[in-house]
């Protein structure tokens, strides 16, 4: 899944984002200079100068090596300048030598124009700043005559000292911009030219939950176009798409095969993606970072691999070959739910494919992504459809979309050990999702993710199950021996969701944060989950209490809790919440509301059996 | 990399007619304001750093003079500035314009007892990569260091750079404030070039403008070793 935004902000800044290393406070920005010199025919030249003040040890390691992508042929990149500021006002600057050039982030064939200039920043230490002026050169437009840019920062950093100069053609090449938490701009003619500038600055430093999401309008930012509408960007990238879904007689004979004895057209879209799925590989490449052409749909089957435009292309190529149309899809995975205000390029990271006929959209991207199943950071996204330049957005799940059943099984030995036997089915964007943690976990970690999560002691197995199929649903269980966990001598208590399932106090997540209060909208997925628990205590242990029955039903949410002894050494219980949002995300009016009923869950989930 | 980049201010050259009655540069864009019939005085100096130099100017050899036209309002802020010729560059003349709307600020021009409004014109140079020599004749003080002028241990070390310093002094001659706009990349080096000159290694004559005393700013170039 291509997630790192095209569009950029501070170009340090931007770096230590991507690498998810040091957060908001440990890292400041005290100048970031951008200019820009745009052309009638949209090649344009930027310089950029950011210097970032390091304020841990995160950011320090972050910081220390910054590399910056471009793609050669299309774009000139260059290191004007480089040096770390020490916090005495010594200057050392970084040697030419520490100044790599590489590969991409595939030197794959087809992909050779994707380069990367390292630079590492010499004696970098805490309070310390790293300085950097680069020197960027679109010299083929992106989109012929069009220009574009997006520069984002974030209220979550503070940030002295920014400065953006724009220059454009004085006359006809009108401008859309969109700028946000900057002081208003300043526009006026000069040789010919008009010149903007905007400044920022950010002193109120504010944090978000991490579950917080943003409309992409938001947070500060900078967006001009020279596109008039979304169908212009449409229009422009079906230019780019133009030729490359051709289906060449290798095609139409793949095809063929693929569908071979399958009439109902439905069926033979699932054939055909499920082979594109299956059998190319995905090549991790930033919508835009490599250009906006995708290669042929011919040259995508003879390499049996691509990035998502070239999935796009080749799954286009086969489903018109057997005669069902399909466009493609522009997406911002797992980006803002609502579409920028001004018509940009930049807004999209990702390319999917939608089939009109069946009202279908499909990521074959998604490598765990069954037929008609959208990962989550596909769900609920405005979409826009190339080449007609419609805007649309793929659907949101309902709870049915997004299941998953726990049935655990645990025996207690007299001597406290607890034996357990867990089994887990999922379904829809649960399956895909838990199929990429599941197989995200090395098998020489197993055992010590599984202490982690159920104490010292303990000892497990993991069956990862049909891991490697897409079909629903998902099936994995662990089984496991966890010493100690009771103490039999006398009256105690066992946690009532006990063990590994959805339920237990590590995977309260699905009740989000629960900070406060909150402020932006929050991601809120649809889903089902629900359990059910086997308790089975030794024959010299009595049951005295069991968590009271829970029913809570609240906006787009219900929540039932139900323990009973089967025999006196037995308890039952069935644990069930089912989320209905009309959106993936909620409001912070609606957490307002029903905040209080999750905490009640939450108590709920903490229930305990009491013997003696 | 990077090179030093340098404004002048072509020594305040005051172009403004000589009559209060003046009619305004056409170039200058509509205006009922007349000119200035005396050079107006500033109070702090009309300053340009080397920070100031567009980016995309530094990097793509943009050099060029503007001609700014402005009004002096009664308090001796600026106001109204146009381009009254251009350096053939959106970028330096944008930045020209801004910077003075931004900073500048000068007496207020007094006729007959009271403050009054008036226009007056500026040149600015943009400039890149000057030598020393270019320096001294755009009226930078230019001081070449010896090996025993430099810091304990720096000789040796092999540093070597140009520190340039701007020193506002006092109407007496005093110096107020020195600051180092262009680092040699050195610190122990700047440090040395901002005590020599704050502990009167070299003798500083009072500026004066028409017989009397001003406050006054100007460049200071230490330059540590050949380089040039």
């Amino acid at each position: 899944m291509a997630l790192v935004i095209a569009a950029s902000g501070p170009v340090l800044a931007q770096n230590a984002g991507k690498r998810n290393s040091p957060d908001s406070a440990s890292f400041e920005i005290v100048r970031s200079h951008t200019d820009i010199d745009v052309a009638a025919d949209g090649s344009y030249v930027q310089a950029e100068e950011t210097a970032v003040r390091v304020l841990d040890s995160r950011s320090q390691k972050a910081f220390q090596q910054t590399t910056l992508a471009y793609t050669e042929g299309l774009q000139s990149l260059a290191v004007e300048d480089a040096y770390t500021l020490k916090a005495n006002g010594e200057k050392i600057p970084v040697p030419q030598d520490q100044i790599m050039k590489g590969a991409g982030a595939t030197s794959a064939p087809g992909f050779e124009d994707d380069k990367t200039l390292t630079i590492v920043f010499p004696r970098l230490d805490i309070g310390d700043e790293v300085v950097l002026t680069t020197l960027r050169k679109q010299i083929v437009p992106l989109f012929t005559g069009a220009f574009a840019t997006r520069l984002d920062f974030s209220r979550a950093v503070k940030t002295d000292d920014t400065e953006i100069t724009l220059t454009s053609p004085k006359s006809g090449y009108p401008l859309k911009i969109d700028a946000v938490g900057f002081d208003s701009d300043h526009v006026a003619d000069y040789a010919g030219k008009t010149r903007r500038v905007w400044h920022y600055h950010n002193d109120n430093v504010a944090t978000f939950p991490l579950d917080s999401v943003l409309a992409s309008d938001d947070q500060p930012h900078l967006t001009v176009s020279s596109f008039p509408g979304y169908d212009a960007v449409g229009k422009a990238y079906g230019a780019h798409f133009a030729g490359k879904a051709d289906v060449t007689p290798a095609i139409q004979s793949l095809a063929d095969q693929i569908t071979k004895g399958i009439s109902e057209r439905r069926a033979q879209a699932k054939a055909l993606y499920d082979w594109v799925s299956a059998n190319i590989s995905y090549v991790n490449i930033v919508l835009g970072a490599g250009g906006f052409t995708p290669h042929s749909a011919a040259q995508v089957l003879s390499l049996h691999y691509g990035d998502c435009k070239d999935h796009v292309m080749l799954l286009q190529a086969l489903l018109t070959a057997k005669g069902i149309s399909s466009n493609a899809a522009l997406i911002a995975a797992g980006g803002p739910f609502v579409l920028s205000a001004v018509p940009s390029p930049f807004y999209f990271n990702h390319l999917i494919t939608y089939v009109p006929e069946f009202r279908l959209y499909l990521d074959s991207t998604a490598h765990y992504a069954p037929f008609g199943v959208l990962p989550l950071t596909d769900i609920d996204r405005p979409v826009l459809l190339v080449p007609d330049g419609t805007v649309s957005a793929t659907p949101n799940n309902s709870a049915d979309q997004s299941t998953g059943k726990t049935t655990l099984k645990v025996k207690f030995d007299p001597d406290g050990t607890a034996n357990g036997e867990m089994q887990m089915s999922l379904t829809g964007t649960a399956a895909i999702v838990n199929r990429e943690l599941i197989d995200a976990i090395p098998p020489d970690r197993e055992k010590e993710l599984f202490q982690i999560s159920l104490g010292a002691g303990a000892d497990a197995s993991l069956d990862r199950g049909n891991i490697r199929s897409q079909s629903d649903p998902f099936s994995y269980s662990v089984h496991y021996r966890v010493p100690n966990v009771a103490n039999f001598g006398g009256p105690g208590a066992v946690s009532a969701a006990f063990g590994v399932g959805s339920f237990n106090a590590s995977s309260l997540a699905f009740l989000g944060l629960m900070p406060s209060s909150r402020q932006l909208p929050y991601a809120c997925p649809s889903g089902l989950v629900s359990e059910d628990d086997i308790l089975e205590f030794p024959s010299s242990i009595q049951i005295t209490s069991l968590p009271a029955p829970v029913s809570i039903a609240a906006d787009g949410m219900r929540f039932d809790m139900h323990y009973q002894t089967k025999d006196p050494h037995t308890v039952v219980g069935t644990i069930a919440m089912r989320t209905d949002h009309p959106r993936a995300f909620c409001t912070p009016e609606y957490y307002a509301g029903v905040r209080a009923d999750l905490g009640k869950i939450a108590a709920a989930l903490h229930g305990q059996i009491l013997y003696k | 990399m990077k090179r030093t980049a340098f404004i002048l201010l072509a020594a305040m050259t005051m172009l403004s007619g000589a009559s209060q009655a003046a009619t305004p540069d056409s170039n200058a864009g509509a205006s009922s304001s007349p000119y200035c019939t005396s050079r107006p005085m500033h109070a702090m100096p009309l300053s340009m750093l080397p920070e100031d130099y567009p980016l995309l100017s530094v990097a793509q050899d943009e050099q060029g003079s503007v001609m700014l036209d402005f009004l002096i309002k009664t308090d001796g802020s600026i106001t109204d500035v146009k381009v009254a010729r251009s350096s053939g560059f959106a970028r330096l003349d944008g930045a020209a314009a801004d910077i003075a709307g931004q900073r500048w600020h000068f007496d207020p021009v007094v006729v007959n007892g009271r403050p009054v409004s008036c226009r007056n014109k500026v040149v600015v140079d943009w400039v890149l990569s000057l030598s020393t020599e270019q320096m001294e004749q755009a009226g930078f003080v230019v001081e070449h260091m010896t090996a025993s002028d430099f810091p304990p241990g720096s000789f040796a070390r092999h540093e070597t750079g140009q520190t340039l310093v701007m020193v506002v002094t006092r109407k007496d001659g005093k110096i107020q404030e020195a600051m180092v706009q262009k680092s040699s990349g050195f610190a122990d080096l700047d440090q040395q070039a901002i005590d020599y000159i704050t502990h009167g290694r070299w003798t500083i004559t009072p500026a004066q403008v028409s017989g009397q005393p001003v406050m006054a700013a100007f460049g200071f170039v230490i330059v540590w070793g050949n380089q040039d």
